[in-house]
């Protein structure tokens, strides 16, 4: 067996696993290539975060538009603290935007839903979102409510 | 008797404060738990003085709710957060529109829960810890029912520009009321067969709830 | 009694005896990082080991693609769930599937040719006669397998997952008609880089340690006739798909353990 041959063949064999590898990273996970885009902070309180995770999506009307960073819990509240990375720059969102976890899919993935209001002011970076629904409840409740405004 | 519905008519419950306040003349405002606490003290008393005519003539009943709502409830914040991002499209009278439809709604479903209020009783609860926004407070109430049930509410005051507190929006057992309103008003816009018309959408607001109970007074020839 | 008890102990005491040695085989054998020169060797080795496997695993991986998203959507239609085999499919694969038929196949063709290739050349004397020219065989014959089957079979690993979520893209979205767009999304917005992805590869690069060490001990220590060497390489097979299973099973609860 020629040394060239076996040099070719290991060259491409390396370079087929290592695209492999890269196929896997970018379009089965969904790794962004692209260098990180301007993005800045938002949290948000709830009474119940069941079933979110970190790394859930944030989304506003159906746009996946960041991702939950950090989930801890205030003890003096009795509520959880959601910290959410948002992309691009601050002040697109209205001051009271609200903030639902719902669930999605057949596998009942939870994510953060934005509904954005109608206030003057918009919310920068490091504020709370002052309008929260938690988890669960809402699923107890909603066909209830849903009855009772007949929509 | 349907929890959500008797928990909303809670929203009665804000009504003479502002009446108190002028007969007293206080210089300071009245800060937001003593509003909630005088109003349900006033309001068990509308109920008990209304359980004669209340159930033979709603109209008369819904009329004198919504008078005694009127001056602490923030029924145009509610409606606009209800409208969310179209009110800013919406003109100043469909604005208006949708606030007297939506008081409407809200006082014409619940106010009949209210006369089924009976041998409960109505628990602040003691909230000492310092808001973050000095012009927000979230008062947090228990309704505990003559069988026993307890339900947590929230009333979330705002301190307007005149200095007075007004309810901007609450949150019945774990259900943020004004958001789950904003979700419904943005599908019906989404909705196809309104095609994203407003008109259309506070028309159908208020048909939905029309068909639900019987009109409220003024409300037909008033839009 | 006393007998069966003996034999028993002697045989364990054999199995230790094996493990001791394969430690120190292996050990001397890392340490002698190949040099420059012995890249070729490594090369050659890396062209034996996983260019030559990349056909059975291109095809198995094909193959299981296509019957695991067969599978995941018959049983997921039934609950108006065919948007989730992407997703199902990809976990799978990278978590478990990928990882461990690699690992299995590669032991079938890549560790039985290393044992007995190394197995021939101790009944052929080979190894003896390099110790006396003064060659190192664990530097020469047996450190090139060891390095070229910890590079190969991860890379192997990335190739089959690829070739897997293929092979379940035409039967899923081509064949039966699911939608590419819920598929390819569904897959994204579940699988995470480092959980699923590197965990899955961090697997692969354990099961390479396990199956290369136990094909080249294996050869390496077999009895030097026709016979020990077909013993050896069949050895090698099964010792490495259990311990690869093994292995698996607690891997995975340890990497994905909140049981």
């Amino acid at each position: 067996m020629h040394m060239r041959t076996i040099e070719i063949s290991v060259g491409a064999f390396v370079l087929a696993g290592i695209l492999a590898l890269v196929f896997l990273a970018v379009k089965v996970s969904g790794i962004s290539l692209s260098a990180d885009r301007a993005g800045y902070t938002l949290l948000a309180r709830f009474d119940d975060v069941s079933g979110l995770r970190l790394r859930s999506k944030v989304s506003m009307a159906g746009v996946t538009i960041g991702r939950v960073a950090r989930i801890e819990v205030d003890m003096e509240y009795g509520q959880a603290v959601v910290t959410m990375e948002i992309e691009g720059d601050e002040g697109g969102l209205t001051a009271d935007t609200g903030a639902q976890i719902l669930t999605e899919g057949v596998l009942g993935a939870r994510y953060v839903n934005l509904m954005p209001g109608a206030d003057e002011e918009m919310l920068g970076d490091g504020d709370y979102i002052t309008e929260t629904q938690g988890a669960l409840v809402l699923e107890n409740l909603i066909g209830d409510l849903v009855t009772r405004l007949g929509a | 008797m349907n929890v959500v519905r008797f928990l909303h008519a809670s929203l009665c419950l804000l009504t003479l404060a502002p009446l108190a306040g002028l007969a007293f003349a206080e210089d300071a405002p009245a800060s937001p738990e003593a509003i909630v606490q005088r109003v349900s003290d006033d309001l068990l008393q509308l109920i008990d003085e209304s359980s004669g005519y209340a159930k033979e003539d709603p109209e008369r009943f819904f009329v004198e709710v919504e008078a005694l709502l009127a001056p602490s409830v923030d029924f145009r914040g509610f409606a606009r957060g209800v409208m969310a991002v179209h009110y800013k499209r919406a003109s100043d009278e469909q604005r208006e529109r949708f606030t007297e439809t939506f008081k409407w709604g809200l006082v014409r479903t619940y106010a009949l829960a209210l006369t089924e209020f009976k041998d409960g009783e109505l628990v602040m609860l003691a909230d000492d810890r310092p808001a973050p926004n000095p012009r927000r407070k979230n008062v947090k109430m228990e309704i505990r029912t003559g069988s026993g049930e307890t339900y947590p509410i929230t009333y979330s005051m705002k301190l307007g520009k005149d200095e007075i507190w007004r309810l901007g929006n609450i949150i019945v057992n774990g259900v943020n009321i004004g958001l789950t309103y904003r979700s419904q008003f943005a599908s019906a816009v989404q909705d196809q067969q309104y095609e994203g018309d407003l008109d259309r959408v506070i028309e159908a607001w208020a048909e939905v709830l029309e068909a639900d109970e019987s009109g409220p007074p003024g409300l037909v020839e008033g839009t | 009694m006393i007998r069966f008890v003996r034999s028993v102990g002697s045989q364990a005491l054999e199995r230790l005896a094996g493990l001791g040695r394969s430690t120190v085989m292996w050990a001397t054998a890392i340490w002698g990082l190949p040099g420059p020169g012995d890249l070729v060797l490594v090369l050659r080795q890396i062209y034996h080991v996983g260019v030559l496997s990349l056909i059975i695993i291109v095809l198995s991986a094909f193959s299981i693609g296509a019957v695991i998203a067969l599978q995941f959507y018959t049983q997921l239609s039934r609950f108006g769930a065919e948007d989730a085999v992407g997703l199902g499919l990809a976990l799978t694969l990278l978590r478990e599937l990928g990882p461990v038929v690699t690992a299995l196949l590669f032991a079938g063709r890549a560790g039985s040719a290393i044992t007995a290739e190394i197995g021939l050349m101790k009944a052929t004397e080979q190894l003896s006669s390099m110790e006396m020219m003064g060659v190192d065989p664990l530097h020469r014959i047996v450190a090139p397998r060891l390095w070229a089957g910890i590079i190969s079979l991860p890379l192997l690993t990335a190739v089959f997952n690829v070739v897997a979520i293929y092979g379940g893209v035409v039967v899923a979205v081509e064949w039966l008609g699911s939608d590419p767009g819920a598929f390819w999304s569904g897959m994204r917005d579940a699988v995470e880089l480092w959980d699923d992805v590197g965990k899955g590869m961090l697997k692969s690069v354990a099961f390479a340690l396990v199956v290369t060490w136990i094909a080249v001990f294996q050869g390496y220590d077999t009895e030097p006739t026709a016979e020990g060497i077909g013993l050896a390489t069949t050895r090698t097979v099964v010792l490495s798909s259990v311990m690869v299973l093994a292995m698996d099973f607690l891997l995975t609860l340890s990497m994905y353990g909140d049981f």
